[in-house]
């Protein structure tokens, strides 16, 4: 996988897990205003939305042709709680951060710097909803 | 591995990831009340040294590492743990960001990860839902 294909892949990532926040933030719009819940849900979306926006730009001026979104994404299973919602939160999390780890072994320097980052921010958002500190996060095969 | 740059930098991680679980070990003989959370770093860091080790197999062989004392009092010894595990946290994302290889970046920064996702969990940072 060369530089560009991975920060595409990345940028996949960040699509996917904006279209999976947003499907649970409409399970969590019901809950009263400043529920940890809601509260967190908000802001996982505000970072992943900055860090698409990072990448896109970033893949630009390198002369590539950013990845788009999927109209839809599949969700690996029924939203109907707020259980449900942590769930898929720390999926999305566990997803994005893996395929941070595959960006940081195929870039060098300030991309290695912006991916590297990025997959750290992931992990703690796993952890932030629920997770557990594994020792090799975002390696799945270990 | 391939290079010297990165041997160097596998052998100074090792011996930091063992000198942080050896502080663990000894914290939790120090003080009973803090084994949950010693528990915890010292399986991680016992676990990242080990892989490290294991890349080096044939190379050549890893220094030795020493546990730092332990305070006297449980509340600084549970603040050294935070404070060793914060700069672990550092140390492999300076690593990761350093190394030649891909491969060896990855796992570092996943070393990293993992010590920072225990700091935020150790000082109640990341204010996660109980599932």
């Amino acid at each position: 996988m060369n530089r560009i294909e991975a920060l595409q892949d990345c940028l996949g990532a960040e699509h996917a897990a904006l279209f999976g926040y947003g499907a649970l933030g409409g399970v969590l719009a019901g809950v009263p205003r400043g529920e940890p819940d809601l509260e967190r849900a908000r802001s996982s979306y505000a970072a992943h939305s900055a860090l698409r926006d990072a990448l896109t730009e970033l893949i630009s001026t390198k002369g590539a042709q950013p990845t788009a979104a999927a109209p839809a994404y599949h969700l690996p299973f029924a939203l109907a709680d707020g259980n449900s919602c942590r769930r898929l939160a720390r999926l999305l999390e566990r997803r994005a951060a893996s395929v941070f780890g595959l960006a940081v072994a195929a870039t060098v320097e300030q991309d290695r710097v912006l991916v590297a980052t990025a997959l750290m921010e992931c992990v703690l958002r796993e952890v932030a909803w629920g997770g557990v500190a594994e020792p090799f996060p975002a390696i799945p095969e270990l | 591995m391939e290079s010297a740059a990165d041997i160097t930098l596998v052998v100074d991680a090792i011996a930091a990831e063992e000198g942080l679980a050896a502080f663990a070990a000894k914290a939790a003989r120090t003080h009973p009340g803090l084994a949950s959370l010693t528990q915890s770093v010292r399986v991680r860091g016992d676990a990242h040294a080990l892989f490290l080790r294991r890349a080096l197999v044939g190379l050549e062989a890893a220094g030795t590492s020493r546990a730092e004392s332990v305070p006297r009092t449980e509340q600084a010894a549970r603040a050294k743990l935070v404070l060793l595990v914060r700069r672990a946290e550092r140390a492999r994302l300076a690593e990761c960001l350093a190394s030649e290889s891909g491969a060896l970046a990855r796992v570092l920064v996943s070393m990293s990860a993992s010590h920072a996702a225990a700091g935020s969990l150790m000082t109640g940072t990341s204010a996660g839902p109980r599932r």
